[in-house]
């Protein structure tokens, strides 16, 4: 059967993150957040500034802080920056997209993102629906 | 020979034939290993002791060929490279690389991997004719020069980054982590003058720019070439190149060498 000969993971490829690295997983929330992003947008252009309110806010807020503070690390990283030097290979290899740097951004992303998704709630659940 | 006492291990091989077989099956052997015991040992013991229909693809056996990667626990791993115990599973899946076409059982096709390689031009382009017709000495680098490219230069071609890439998986026109790393590795060379041959395949929408810093081909390779990095550092170039609108010149000291002198000559009896 031609579909097993081809052996293409497909868009379950995405889903298989055991084994691999961190930055796979946030890949994979960046895509599906992206998506969410882009369902809400049509609603929210076809029934004029729709939004779902409350506890729904507070999701819409996941998704767009997330993807707005992974968006701004892969900026960074995609141009080249804080993905260290290439360097002679040594065992043990230390690969510069997995260690240092790129790592401790993604810490300061994370953290960034906690704090923001509190200041979205507060203002969602307490300022706007309060 | 080692004295450790060996323990028996499950092997789950993908047996599949596309010429025969309508879908493919998992065939389990059990195999008897000690701590050194390699993968690659292990499949070659089932071949020789149980089963000489098993299929798999091998040569150095010391991680320098590439021709024995395969998913090893649902992961990318080269078997000539992985011991059976380290595993630390009493169960070990053996499969072959995603995303390659089957050719059988472990053995996969990487035909258009090496055709989508050769749209990079994967070798030092110079346009003095002459001097390479007839080379008078050598090209100078400094140690820094060299730095710049000699950990891209490490990759042994086994495809397993661009089986691990999520993206490949959905993509099958997109170039892939190994063939972009082979592209910067040869565009970051000092001597190297050929950019502008290779932009029009590296700077596309299935090159480089697809790429979307999973970083899964960085953490599969197992010779610390680190391809995610190579990419990121080759949309950094075209990415200045743009902005600035201008292409860093490359200059390399010819150091003439006096026993380097006048036409190649081939030694006698060779074509």
């Amino acid at each position: 059967m031609a579909i097993y000969e081809e052996n293409r993971e497909g868009v379950s490829g995405w889903f298989r993150l055991r084994r691999y690295s961190v930055e796979r997983t946030l890949y994979l929330l960046q895509r599906l957040t992206g998506i969410g992003i882009v369902v809400f947008a049509f609603t929210h252009l076809l029934y004029t500034s729709w939004h779902p309110g409350g506890w729904g806010d507070v999701i819409l807020g996941v998704l767009v802080v997330y993807h707005t503070m992974n968006g701004l690390r892969l900026v960074l990283t995609e141009h080249g920056f804080l993905i260290g030097k290439p360097i002679r290979a040594i065992y043990p290899y230390r690969k510069g997209t997995l260690y240092g740097s790129q790592r401790y951004l993604t810490m300061v992303i994370l953290a960034l993102f906690v704090i923001f998704l509190l200041i979205w709630s507060y203002v969602a659940l307490v300022i706007s629906g309060g | 020979m080692s004295v450790d006492k060996e323990v028996e291990v499950k092997f789950k091989v993908f047996r599949f034939n596309p010429k025969i077989d309508f879908v493919p099956r998992w065939q389990e052997y059990n195999v008897r290993v000690d701590k050194s015991t390699t993968i690659l040992d292990a499949l070659l013991k089932i071949k020789e002791e149980q089963d000489p229909t098993l299929t798999i693809r091998y040569s150095c056996r010391q991680a320098v060929c590439g021709s024995c990667g395969m998913m090893i626990n649902d992961k990318q791993m080269l078997a000539c490279f992985t011991r059976v115990l380290e595993l630390g599973s009493s169960v070990v899946k053996v499969a072959p690389l995603k995303n390659y076409r089957i050719i059988k059982d472990l053995v996969t096709d990487f035909e258009e991997l090496f055709q989508k390689e050769r749209q990079v031009k994967p070798y030092v382009i110079r346009h003095e004719v002459e001097e390479l017709l007839n080379p008078t000495g050598t090209y100078k680098q400094t140690e820094d020069e060299l730095l710049g490219y000699i950990q891209f230069a490490d990759c042994i071609e086994c495809g397993m980054c661009s089986s691990a890439c999520p993206v490949s998986a959905t993509d099958p026109l997109y170039l892939g982590p190994m063939v972009l790393n082979r592209a910067y590795r040869f565009i970051s060379d000092p001597r190297d003058l050929g950019l502008e041959q290779r932009l029009e395949v590296i700077d596309s929408e299935h090159g480089c720019w697809r790429c979307h810093f999973a970083a899964s081909c960085s953490a599969v390779c197992p010779k610390g070439v680190d391809p995610a990095k190579a990419i990121q550092l080759l949309r950094r170039m075209l990415v200045k190149k743009a902005v600035l609108g201008t292409s860093s010149s490359k200059k390399v000291d010819l150091i003439p060498m006096g026993h380097i002198k006048g036409k190649l000559e081939l030694p006698k009896g060779w074509q």
